[in-house]
């Protein structure tokens, strides 16, 4: 039995990407491809997403001139690729506010967001500091802030403070303070409804950018694997690597159940198939009865 | 003119203040940027991030009084911090000489640093009052955001969002890679 259908859906891309921005440590390893992709789960009468993407309105230009970011589409055209628009989504997980995954909120009117007060709150300590200390405050954008202001005004932003079980039936959020950003959360699908679930999912945000993340070489400490963290945190790298082991906990150590949508080769583990736009569209999971997009 | 029609102007004029982000105001011309030499440049640079943070610390101070309804929020040592970094950048506004080409621009960071000044009054007023109404501040920094956003120079380093080390930045290495 299966509650949910879990989508995750490409709608940008960089081609090139330093791998030492994905994984700790891999300095002159070469690129990879590094999509830009939101979550869709979809059951139990609701549809919700983690994460937004960014308005290529506003930041567009500068993204495809200075980084090479490609093909952007719009949430409309992106869901349109599994049936659904826009104005269906009823909640959104905000992992993180950087710009590229909380800078698209007006295209979903009928949402609900739900985002860490400590993202918020060491947000605007980061902004009061001395241009010295800058790096701490990047990738942000204030007019993201000011939105998510009128969100809050509408009662459609909730801010919460660590995890919260059951925020829909069978969906826990939980926090990982102080790793790639100062209140990045991760999402965890109890597919069977089960508190012990054997068929969970961790929907990772960034706190998880690839496969390696999780499932490291660990030659150097004479193991199979370990976990190397991703290359891009304003906490600490220990906070994100006890994040890792918490989300393998919850999914049974099953390292597939743990989802990075920042990854490429999710077309090696599950089902996948590539839009007329030229974008991903990878099936995690299937809820009962409801029928593939991808095949 | 008709009576009907200087009522609408009317209405327009008590619905649409002069800071109303309804009001669209054109892009502002780019500067040559070949024209301004790097202190030049660097001095446009200090006030205008400035208040793009301090637009960030008002706007996140407003989510987090208006998603909790916390009235103790207004009263951060945070408030009080933005207040100080306000008085100076509107101290380096004031003695700021535009650079050739860029007085609109210094305008509209005068003109923002007065809405952000605006908002925090705002923002202070609300210990007074029973519950925390984020209205008339987020007019005011919205206004102050759109302005900002309107005199950016990106070839200046006049940008919105800072994405040096962000999860993008990877186009400059591959140029330099190909």
């Amino acid at each position: 039995m299966a509650d949910y259908s879990i989508w995750v859906l490409e709608y940008s891309y960089v081609t090139k990407y330093h791998k030492s921005g994905v994984l700790y440590g891999a300095h002159n390893q070469g690129y990879v491809k590094l999509p830009y992709c939101y979550a869709l789960i979809k059951g139990k009468n609701h549809v919700a997403m983690v994460d937004v993407g960014y308005n290529n309105k506003e930041y567009g230009k500068a993204l495809g001139d200075k980084f090479g970011v490609e093909n952007w589409r719009s949430p409309k055209e992106v869901l349109a690729g599994v049936g659904l628009s826009p104005t269906d989504v009823d909640t959104v997980f905000i992992s993180h506010a950087h710009f590229d995954h909380f800078g698209n909120v007006e295209d979903f009117p009928k949402a609900t967001f739900y985002i860490q007060e400590r993202e918020i709150t060491k947000w605007v300590w980061a902004m009061s500091l001395p241009d010295r200390l800058r790096w701490m405050m990047v990738a942000i954008d204030p007019g993201d802030i000011i939105r998510g202001v009128d969100l809050a005004r509408q009662k459609r932003l909730v801010c919460i403070d660590g995890s919260l079980e059951n925020v829909l039936p069978n969906i826990d959020l939980h926090v990982a303070y102080d790793s790639h950003t100062y209140g990045s959360m991760w999402v965890h699908v109890r597919n069977d409804g089960k508190a012990q679930s054997s068929d969970a999912w961790a929907l990772a945000g960034d706190l998880v950018y690839v496969f390696e993340n999780v499932e490291g070489p660990g030659a150097v400490v004479d193991a199979d694997q370990m976990y190397v963290p991703v290359g891009l945190a304003v906490g600490s790298q220990e906070n994100l690597v006890m994040a890792t082991e918490a989300m393998m906990k919850s999914v049974g150590y099953e390292a597939r159940r743990v989802i990075p949508v920042h990854e490429e080769r999710l077309k090696d583990r599950f089902p996948s198939r590539i839009t007329s736009d030229g974008l991903r569209i990878s099936e995690i999971c299937l809820a009962d009865g409801e029928k593939s997009r991808v095949r | 003119m008709p009576s009907s029609g200087r009522g609408m102007l009317d209405r327009a004029a008590l619905v649409h203040r002069f800071d109303c982000p309804a009001v669209a105001e054109p892009a502002l011309p780019q500067p040559d940027v070949a024209d301004i030499d790097a202190a030049a440049a660097a001095a446009l640079r200090r006030p205008y991030d400035a208040l793009r943070r301090l637009i960030g610390q008002a706007a996140g101070l407003l989510v987090l009084a208006q998603a909790t309804q916390r009235r103790e929020i207004v009263d951060l040592p945070a408030v009080a911090v933005a207040r100080e970094q306000w008085r100076e950048v509107t101290a380096t506004l004031a003695d700021l000489s535009a650079p050739r080409g860029c007085e609109r621009q210094v305008e509209h960071l005068i003109r923002a640093a007065r809405l952000v000044g605006a908002c925090l009054d705002a923002l202070e007023a609300s210990p007074t009052r029973e519950r925390v109404d984020t209205s008339l501040a987020l007019d005011r920094i919205a206004a102050a955001y759109r302005l900002l956003q309107l005199c950016s120079i990106d070839k200046l380093g006049l940008s919105m969002v800072d994405f040096r080390q962000s999860c993008c930045n990877c186009a400059p290495m591959t140029m330099r890679a190909s």
